[in-house]
């Protein structure tokens, strides 16, 4: 974290149903996502799944 | 016209100006418990500046500046470094050396979260890990602070754990997240509390 840029890491997750079987399916999902402040608006600069 | 004080006699008109004598008598006779204060008005404000500032530094020091310092950013790396050191020790081990690692993992931890701990790894994780001889190593990918304060702290991590036993000799890889709370004990960071998200 500095001035203009950070990084976040969050923990998601998310419910799945779709026509192959899945109901609700949970899926977790490990994100580490970094941030840039351009023009006075904080917006993402890159969004990376942490394996 | 001259008035008579305690002191000296003073000519009221070259004192006031335009004003009337008679309101001057009573203002020039009159000696107040503070006249001698205002003679000294200016080491008595002194006195007071100096104590102001004294009381704003204090506050400033021991609200402020402490508390900042307790947790910028090198402590939230010793906090980090704690919460992951601490978390590999806790979910590693191997069945010949499980007393040990036990050990090991219970000079991180604090709390009821020792005794929960304790309690776990002897009336089950051991027996289960001799009888299936469960290995297990974890790594902390990723980790970063959730919570600061001066004595106790919230780190994120997320952990890799690769598991394998005499059931499963190929192994097993388990990704997941977990909360660590952690507490300031006599100078080091320990863990408190241990949640899976």
């Amino acid at each position: 974290m500095s001035d203009d840029n950070a990084v976040v890491l969050i923990a998601a997750t998310t419910r799945v149903t779709n026509t192959a079987g899945a109901q609700q399916q949970p899926r977790s999902w490990r994100v580490a996502v970094s941030l840039t402040r351009e023009g006075g608006q904080i917006k993402l600069a890159k969004v990376e799944f942490v394996p | 016209v001259t008035v008579k004080t305690d002191n000296e006699e003073v000519d009221v008109f070259d004192l006031v100006g335009t004003a009337d004598a008679e309101d001057v008598r009573v203002e020039v006779g009159k000696r107040r418990w503070w006249t001698p204060l205002q003679r000294r008005w200016f080491p008595l404000t002194l006195a007071f500046a100096l104590v102001l500032s004294a009381a704003l530094a204090g506050w400033l020091y021991f609200a402020q500046y402490r508390p900042d310092r307790a947790t910028d950013q090198a402590v939230q790396q010793t906090v980090l470094k704690a919460a992951t050191d601490g978390t590999v020790a806790l979910l590693s081990y191997k069945p010949d050396s499980l007393d040990h690692d036990f050990t090991t993992a219970k000079s991180h931890l604090t709390g009821d979260f020792l005794s929960y701990y304790n309690k776990f790894t002897q009336e089950i994780v051991t027996p289960a890990a001799k009888q299936k001889a469960v290995s297990t190593s974890a790594a902390v990918v990723r980790s970063a602070v959730m919570e600061m304060h001066p004595d106790s702290a919230v780190v994120m991590v997320f952990v890799n754990q690769a598991t394998t036993s005499n059931q499963n000799p190929d192994g097993s890889f388990a990704a997941s997240t977990v909360k660590v709370g952690l507490t300031k004990v006599d100078g080091s960071w320990l863990i408190s509390s241990f949640d899976p998200v």
